[in-house]
């Protein structure tokens, strides 16, 4: 049985008609057609399908679609204000040179962006014991030296 | 994407224009001598034994592999696809090079198998910037001297001897010609006799680091890999293969499933069943209500699975034998100090964060095919044969692979059946489930060493049996014909390279029950493994320094890779400071050196123990390839390895239990996280003079596990024989 949803994505009012327990992911990614999210594992383990919902970090292949009624929504799309006009994650993303395939990394993002919101000066030890997604390339020394680039350009940037 | 055929695709002067270019196709004559035995068995013995791989393509001519477009940027097609590598950005690199292009005016595209450009060989064995670095250099030269010739013409100028190439243009010291005014005004190309190659002392993009020219675009979530393509009236379907080894379909209600909304149509088969809807959703959820029982031939179980893989069990081949080590090990006379020893490593998943994605469009006159794949045109291969069509009409258009390593997992004969089904384009997504239980794994492994060392603690002889699941086999039918035995794989690393007098080296290889093949570091992951933790093993029984003991065996010898091994292996002695490291209870070191395809790397590993578990502290990684390409793409390359090898040898193992494998997804099949990164120091290092680069993609993998396996000893005394490490302290 299909339903009515609203909510806000990237900023827009949107609404979509579908069974209210599919995974937020496929709404994203099919639905709406923002293709940023991954799939990675579906049981929200890797941290490939990494939003924001309301502010807070999920995992959208395990967060049904009726909890997103309401709710503002930022997908990878949405994270910079333009293309030229990067949020300080992906632009740090971008100087440090951080990924190699790039199938998990838009989660790596978006968790990245979380946790400079609460750590304005992270260190190592912050960043290992916050964030749990996978990534098989093996670039993980540079995320790290991502993340702590981002908070610095925050910083400056605010 | 369809591209118009020019002209000079089929002129017959192209075959002049080859020899011109003093390009020998060396993958021509593969294709000639396809039909005997001899040359196709030579060709692949070289490229087990050498790793002199020619790339695999067939056509090298300028105007099949570039395009000049309005903008004068270039678009190079790309044999070879991007899985994370940095392949793509390497070529740019080289093009930019020798056209003395900006590197941002070079755009790197993959090719479709229908161009004719695709490579027969796959994308793998660490070869591609090796086999592509003079071919892909002298064809863009070619090119940079056809705009010289044109614009020559433009000009009625005789000579070209003083014109420039700047920022696309061609330049006469008066005039200036842009790359796209040139294409417009000629239609008369002259192809250089002599193209003209950059010295490498003029080099001003190779041997640099750049920044990968796919970063904006990942960065930006941009749709570029499989599971993001879309096509108009395309539906979606999941597979429900069985999770059991070697079984098949009992019995199977997909009644629920079929009254499902949104679900269109159930294919069955004897070994899956499709579930095709309208979206992905309704696929998954129909494909959990289908009640199935399975026709399991025997519950494998993991002793069995191991006892398989055995030294002396399967067929066995010697791979090396140097003097008499079978003598010296009869010897009677002369009292040598023998120590043996075995180790394993176990089956591993190849966990690449895509899972398998194939989009199949099946019409009455051709098959479309968009996937993500290390080999678009074994696949298009594959489905023309099984669905009976010819090559020409079927086109696999390959994607950005959200990592590859060697999986060789695809639905393609899935996705081609579903969308006959239903006559229209059909999108396969494999779920977490089918990568763990129904794809490919790297191989187990079980190693067996014999050493006699004599006076001066001096190694006489050595022996390394061992024993592989097949694997390459199993992916490539045609190389386990010719060669019967797992040669391209165990070439890699199982012979002992170190100038030891007598060397014997043997691999014995048989069947599992589980479907095996390569796997990033196809041998030197575990044969390093095994041998460098043999030698560190050795230098503790007779008390020698593990740096002074290799380099004993090095420092002698003439050969080139000894050469090579020394200074690789001095350089890092010199990167970590080795003679004055204190002497701490806390802190754990190892070393290991290897060479895989002619790439040579060591590292110095430091571990420690936190909270009763060995950690990783710190990894000093040398590599030499000869010829570094893009230094920030060699030292990803690095980064990328010592973290994979963290993960495999610390925690990843695929077992097997009641006919089943028993990790299902990542919960059960534990990686290394950012948690567990160390601080890395690498270094790249270059031979003088050297032609071409070779790989560094997978061997600097080979030294992670034995180094971290040593400083598990040398922090705890405890010797690590099999993967993975015990890491409770």
């Amino acid at each position: 049985m299909k339903s009515k949803i609203n909510f806000t994505i990237n900023g827009k009012q949107t609404s979509v008609e579908v069974n209210l327990e599919m995974p937020l992911l496929w709404v994203i990614r099919d639905e709406l057609n923002l293709k940023g999210t991954k799939f990675g594992c579906g049981r929200a383990m890797c941290g490939a399908c990494s939003v924001h919902v309301d502010g807070e970090l999920v995992r959208s292949c395990s967060f049904a679609i009726k909890r997103a009624q309401g709710k503002s929504i930022t997908t990878i799309e949405g994270l910079s204000e333009s293309e030229e006009n990067l949020h300080p994650i992906q632009q740090a993303w971008i100087d440090e040179n951080v990924l190699q395939c790039g199938y998990c990394q838009t989660g790596f993002m978006m968790a990245g962006a979380k946790l400079i919101e609460e750590f304005s000066d992270p260190t190592d030890e912050d960043i290992k014991a916050n964030i749990s997604n996978i990534c098989r390339c093996g670039t993980h020394p540079r995320i790290i030296s991502a993340i702590k680039r981002a908070a610095s350009l925050k910083k400056s940037n605010s | 994407m369809e591209r118009k055929k020019t002209k000079e695709q089929t002129n017959p002067s192209r075959r002049k224009f080859l020899q011109n270019v003093g390009i020998t196709l060396a993958s021509g004559s593969f294709v000639v001598a396809a039909g005997g035995c001899q040359p196709i068995r030579r060709f692949i013995a070289d490229f087990a034994s050498e790793m002199d791989l020619p790339s695999g393509v067939k056509e090298w001519h300028p105007d099949y592999w570039f395009e000049i477009n309005e903008d004068n940027t270039i678009s190079m097609f790309s044999p070879k696809i991007e899985m994370g590598q940095g392949t793509l950005t390497g070529f740019a690199m080289m093009v930019a090079e020798e056209l003395d292009l900006n590197l941002d005016m070079v755009k790197v595209h993959h090719a479709e198998t229908s161009s004719g450009l695709t490579d027969g060989f796959a994308t793998g064995g660490s070869t591609s910037t090796g086999s592509m670095y003079l071919p892909l250099r002298t064809t863009a030269a070619t090119l940079a001297g056809m705009l010289k010739n044109a614009a020559a013409k433009i000009w009625a100028l005789e000579s070209t001897e003083s014109f420039l190439l700047e920022d696309a243009h061609v330049l006469n010291g008066t005039d200036a010609l842009s790359f796209h005014e040139i294409n417009l005004k000629t239609t008369d190309w002259e192809v250089p006799k002599k193209p003209k190659l950059k010295d490498p002392k003029n080099f001003k993009v190779i041997g640099r680091g750049f920044r990968r020219s796919d970063l904006k675009d990942k960065v930006l979530g941009k749709p570029i890999y499989a599971i993001d393509q879309a096509y108009p009236n395309m539906l979606e379907a999941v597979v429900l293969s069985s999770p059991y080894l070697e079984s098949s379909i009992k019995k199977a209600n997909t009644s629920k499933a079929a009254f499902l909304e949104d679900v269109v149509k159930i294919v069955r088969t004897e070994t899956w069943i499709g579930v095709i809807a309208k979206n992905r959703y309704a696929a998954e959820m129909a494909k959990r209500m289908i009640e199935v029982e399975w026709d399991i031939p025997k519950k494998w179980q993991q002793d069995e699975v191991l006892s398989l893989v055995e030294v002396g069990k399967g067929k066995a081949v010697n791979i090396q034998n140097d003097g008499n080590a079978k003598k010296v090990f009869e010897e009677e006379e002369i009292e040598y100090q023998v120590i043996e020893r075995s180790y394993r490593t176990p089956f591993g998943s190849h966990a690449q964060m895509e899972p398998n994605v194939v989009i199949a469009d099946y019409t009455e006159d051709k098959i479309t095919i968009v996937t993500g794949t290390q080999g678009p045109e074994i696949i298009r291969n594959w489905v023309a044969k099984e669905f009976k069509f010819k090559k020409d009409k079927v086109n696999v258009i390959p994607t950005f692979l959200g990592g590859g390593f060697g999986n060789p997992y695809t639905q393609h004969s899935e996705a081609v059946q579903l969308s006959k089904a239903v006559r229209r384009p059909v999108k396969v997504v494999a779920t977490r489930e089918q990568e763990f239980q129904s794809a490919h794994h790297r191989p187990c492994t079980h190693h067996e060493f014999k050493v006699a060392i004599g006076a001066g603690k001096k190694i006489k002889a050595i022996t390394h049996n061992q024993a592989f699941g097949d694997m390459v086999l199993e992916a490539i039918p045609l190389v386990k014909k010719l060669l019967g035995a797992d040669f391209v794989s165990a070439g890699h690393g199982a012979r002992i390279l170190y100038d030891i007098e007598h060397r014997n080296t043997t691999v014995w290889h048989n069947k599992t029950p589980l479907k095996t093949s390569i796997w990033r570091g196809v041998g030197c992951f575990p044969n390093g493994f095994a041998v460098e933790t043999f030698m560190d093993e050795i230098a503790v029984e007779t008390g020698q320094d593990p740096f002074e003991m290799r380099l004993s065996y090095l420092r002698k010898s003439k050969d080139e890779l000894h050469q090579r091994m020394k200074r690789v292996l001095e350089t890092l002695r010199e990167k970590c400071n080795w003679e004055n490291i204190p002497l701490e209870d806390k802190v754990g070191q190892g070393i290991a050196l290897f060479e895989d395809r002619k790439t040579v790397v060591a590292a110095m590993v430091e571990v420690v123990a936190v909270a009763g578990k060995i950690k990783v502290k710190k990894v000093y990684h040398v590599s030499n390839p000869a010829i570094v390409v893009n230094r920030e793409g060699a030292k990803q390359q690095v980064e990328g390895s010592i973290m994979m090898g963290i993960s495999a040898s610390m925690y990843e193992k695929i077992t097997v239990k009641d006919g089943q494998i028993e990790q299902s997804n990542y919960h059960q099949y534990p990686m290394a996280t950012l948690a567990d990164c160390p601080e890395m120091e690498v270094y790249l290092l270059e031979d003088e003079g050297a032609k071409r680069p070779y790989g560094m993609g997978e061997p600097p993998l080979s030294v992670i596990a034995p180094a971290i396996g040593n400083a598990i000893f040398n922090l705890t005394g405890k010797r690590q024989r099999s993967l993975p490490f015990e890491l409770e302290v």
